[in-house]
């Protein structure tokens, strides 16, 4: 089930919200537990298994950890080793095992073979968030959670469970034993589910079109500039769709009492890719530093050493969004990138006007989305040809279809993913004395729902009897 | 400032209020509704519940099953579907559902790529055929509405170019009788429907006069036209969701020079005119024309000229059979989509062999491998 269906918003969501208030206090987190499960089996009827077993097992491993955390460090390591490796194979089996069996077998080597598993939903983020919790213990940065029911409801809560963000345990450790709930938290938290929904419904979905429709285009109805088109449309739909699922993890959070962290900060107006990554699925960024960059010596045993933590980082980045070589590519592309600015380019780019800064930064951005997009590496880098000129076109007639149809919407893509568009709205909001809020929500709710409904519309235009 | 945050609470009041209303209102709203089973507008059967069995449920279709189902059900769907169309419209775009809004409420259907080796293959397939049953077959493709509506289109549009594509298709067909319709068809919005995706009984003479001067070397008979319905709301109005568009008209052609016709189908079925004044009461009624889409369809008429045709042919052929029956004594067309035997044994040496397609359909549709 995902929030942009009219099963979340017409069933499922009413049913949670009822029930959720009706109850007492010290229920809701038996609710939450057992209504995200509900959630995740929706989807998932047999893994929903594999994720109960993933929240036992580390519940118990940090009750070992903790026990013995502070009275025989090495043994709570060795805990901590076994869950890891756990996690690690729990996560690396289905994900990537066909993908390992399948280079093996490029190579030669027959002695696996892949199974084709599906990859149970979800399984990206909550192995992450789940690790968070051992760790943590470990390090004294959090106090065990005595309660299965409520450490559950950490792991499978089903605003971030799909598509993050990757909360962890100690930031909400506070609020899964006492939360308060305002008319004024549940309202924001409308306001901001709303602001996701209207992103990924009406802007990640609609540009989504617009550059399927291009790739689509033969060679010889292609063009430099539609090929741009494209690749910013498709650098659009990847951050509205993304950044729309968090508003809405947020948003339901808030509604629920949560405070999650933000994910993403306007991450299209940075002037350098090390200012992008700051900005850009920060929770991902945050677990990566704080769990793999710091503990590998970060950047406290010289330059070198930095060299390789921030590569094996990025590889890891890179290795997590999919197991495919132009996910690997595309890590390691940022992480050379990434050196670079440290050793030299900041400096440079520092002292440059803010429009080259500005340049610098999406052109390398929407190329690597290219990379991103296409799990056929051969045919990214062919898109990228055709955004060079390879078939010596620069412009014509499906250009400017393109651009004519989608004026409108590829303008509020633009504005909207710059704070200003949201500054103005909030000071509109306050000057029309606050009715703004309400009116939007409504009008998006319903044209949202417009175009939801739609997606299902298909008439046929050869029916036989 | 006690005042503004009290008037705080109170938006936060009515926002809650509208949310969670809108949301629990629509719930019981869809929960109550009675269900209908067929969605008139999309002319298809809605999807019926899930399955409940345990077997259905593990199988990890069911999410997406329910989610059919459910917005299939979703009350006041054609509203939401206007709707979203209207957004679009209003949002400057000039489609929806990759339907042109075109100058004086005309609804054109986009044909911006195809498949090549889809198009290579009906090419083969037909030169294969009349090789191998040693005829010459006629080739009729008529350009689709976006060609004839150009005049029409809104700024921006680009498709296509149809006229090298009937070049390119003519060059590779070159052992068939080609016709050359857009010799004589110019580009004439009103040679189509407004709001259907087939070429109207104008456009449909023009083929008909192409073939008397291309295949059976004879002039065109004249024929008057009679409005039996003005209320066809066609494809290209339920794609697009544009339900504020105006319907077209139907109508009757009639001969100069009177015949009676008898059209007997696969199933049994059986007409005494070459119309179904039945399906003037349904949404396509387009299906008018010869009853529609048949795998098989057997034109018998009182022109005793000993002539007969085979026609394969999509449903741009229907509304070319008022004229062309008045040319023949049996037509027999066949619609591979649906019919899968051999089509030669429909023939003999006396027939003309045709093929009739609208040229997106023929460049797209891969039931011409049935041919044989």
């Amino acid at each position: 089930m995902v929030f942009s269906s009219l099963t979340f918003l017409y069933a499922y969501l009413p049913i949670v919200l009822a029930v959720y208030f009706a109850v007492p206090l010290r229920w809701r987190n038996l609710v939450l537990l057992i209504v995200s499960l509900f959630f995740y089996g929706w989807g998932e009827p047999v893994y929903v298994l594999i994720m109960i077993a993933s929240i036992i097992i580390n519940w118990l491993f940090g009750k070992g950890i903790s026990a013995y955390r502070d009275k025989d460090r090495k043994r709570a390591g060795k805990l901590l080793a076994v869950c890891m490796v756990f996690n690690l194979l729990l996560l690396g089996f289905f994900k990537y095992f066909d993908f390992f069996a399948e280079n093996l077998n490029a190579l030669g080597l027959h002695f696996i073979h892949p199974l084709h598993l599906g990859l149970p939903i979800g399984i990206s983020f909550y192995t992450f968030q789940t690790m968070s919790y051992p760790i943590d213990l470990y390090r004294h940065d959090t106090d065990p959670q005595k309660s299965l029911v409520s450490f559950g409801a950490y792991v499978c809560m089903f605003p971030q469970l799909i598509a993050g963000p990757i909360v962890r345990y100690t930031d909400i450790a506070k609020q899964l034993n006492s939360r308060t709930i305002t008319a004024e938290g549940f309202s924001e938290g409308i306001l901001r589910f709303m602001t996701g929904l209207a992103k990924k419904v009406l802007l990640a979905n609609s540009v989504g079109q617009v550059y399927e429709s291009i790739a689509a285009l033969s060679v010889s109805q292609q063009s430099a500039l539609t090929a741009w088109l494209g690749a910013i449309c498709y650098t659009f739909q990847i951050y509205y769709d993304f950044s729309g699922y968090s508003d809405m993890a947020i948003g339901l959070g808030r509604m629920l009492g949560f405070d999650f962290l933000e994910n993403f900060n306007y991450p299209y107006i940075s002037r350098s890719i090390t200012e992008f990554w700051r900005r850009w699925h920060m929770s991902l960024s945050f677990w990566f530093r704080d769990y793999v960059y710091i503990p590998l010596g970060g950047n406290r045993l010289g330059m070198r050493r930095q060299i390789f933590n921030i590569m094996v980082v990025w590889l890891l980045t890179g290795f997590w969004h999919g197991a495919s070589w132009n996910f690997v590519l595309w890590g390691v592309f940022y992480g050379i990138v990434l050196i670079m600015e440290k050793v030299f380019l900041l400096r440079h780019l520092s002292k440059a006007p803010s429009v080259v800064c500005h340049i610098y930064t999406m052109v390398l951005v929407i190329l690597n989305w290219v990379i991103f997009a296409n799990t056929d590496i051969s045919r990214g880098f062919s898109f990228i040809g055709l955004m060079f000129g390879s078939n010596g076109q620069l412009a014509n007639g499906y250009t400017l279809f393109y651009l004519r149809d989608h004026i409108i919407l590829l303008l509020a893509a633009l504005v909207a993913c710059t704070p200003s568009a949201r500054a103005r709205l909030s000071s509109l909001n306050i000057r029309s004395g606050r009715v703004l809020a309400p009116v939007l929500t409504v009008v998006l709710l319903i044209i949202c729902t417009a175009f939801i409904v739609d997606a299902s519309y298909n008439p046929f235009l050869y029916f036989r009897f | 400032m006690k005042r503004k945050t009290l008037k705080k609470s109170v938006v936060s009041t009515v926002n809650i209020i509208a949310f969670v209303g809108l949301i629990f209102g629509f719930s019981i709203w869809n929960a109550l509704a009675p269900k209908k089973t067929v969605s008139w507008n999309e002319n298809r059967t809605l999807a019926s519940p899930p399955s409940l069995s345990i077997q259905h449920i593990l199988s990890g279709r069911f999410d997406d099953d329910f989610e059919t189902w459910f917005s299939d059900h979703f009350v006041n769907r054609d509203f939401w579907i206007e709707l979203k169309s209207l957004t679009r419209r209003a949002s400057l775009c000039i489609e929806n559902n990759e339907i042109y809004f075109a100058r004086g409420e005309r609804l054109v259907s986009r044909f911006a790529s195809f498949r090549q080796e889809t198009l290579d293959a009906n090419i083969d397939r037909i030169q294969e055929f009349a090789a191998e049953n040693h005829v010459q077959a006629n080739v009729l493709l008529v350009p689709s509405a976006v060609w004839g509506a150009k005049a029409d289109l809104p700024f921006g549009a680009q498709d296509i170019n149809q006229d090298a594509l009937l070049k390119e298709i003519q060059g590779k067909l070159s052992d068939q009788k080609w016709i050359p319709i857009t010799d004589t068809m110019t580009r004439d919005p009103g040679n189509y429907f407004r709001t259907d995706h087939h070429w109207n009984e104008k456009g449909a003479y023009l083929g008909y006069e192409a073939i008397c001067r291309e295949v059976l070397g004879r002039q065109p008979q004249k024929f008057v036209t009679e409005c039996v319905n003005e209320n066809f709301s066609g494809t290209m109005y339920s794609k697009s969701g544009a339900f504020w568009t105006k319907p077209d008209r139907i109508y009757r052609i009639l001969p100069e020079k009177p015949f009676t016709a008898s059209v007997s189908f696969d199933d049994g079925k059986t007409l005494n005119s070459l119309y179904s004044e039945e399906r003037l009461q349904e949404k396509d009624k387009y299906t008018f024309y010869i009853d529609g889409n048949h795998a098989l369809t057997s034109i018998h008429t009182s022109n005793e000229n000993h002539r007969k045709a085979l026609i394969i042919k999509d449903s741009y052929s229907h509304i070319l059979m008022p004229y062309l029956a008045a040319e023949y004594e049996e037509l027999t067309l066949v619609d591979l989509r649906y019919y899968h035997q051999p089509v030669s044994g429909l023939m003999d040496e006396t027939t003309d062999l045709y093929f009739i397609y609208s040229l997106d359909n023929f460049a797209e549709d891969p039931s011409l491998a049935f041919l044989r």
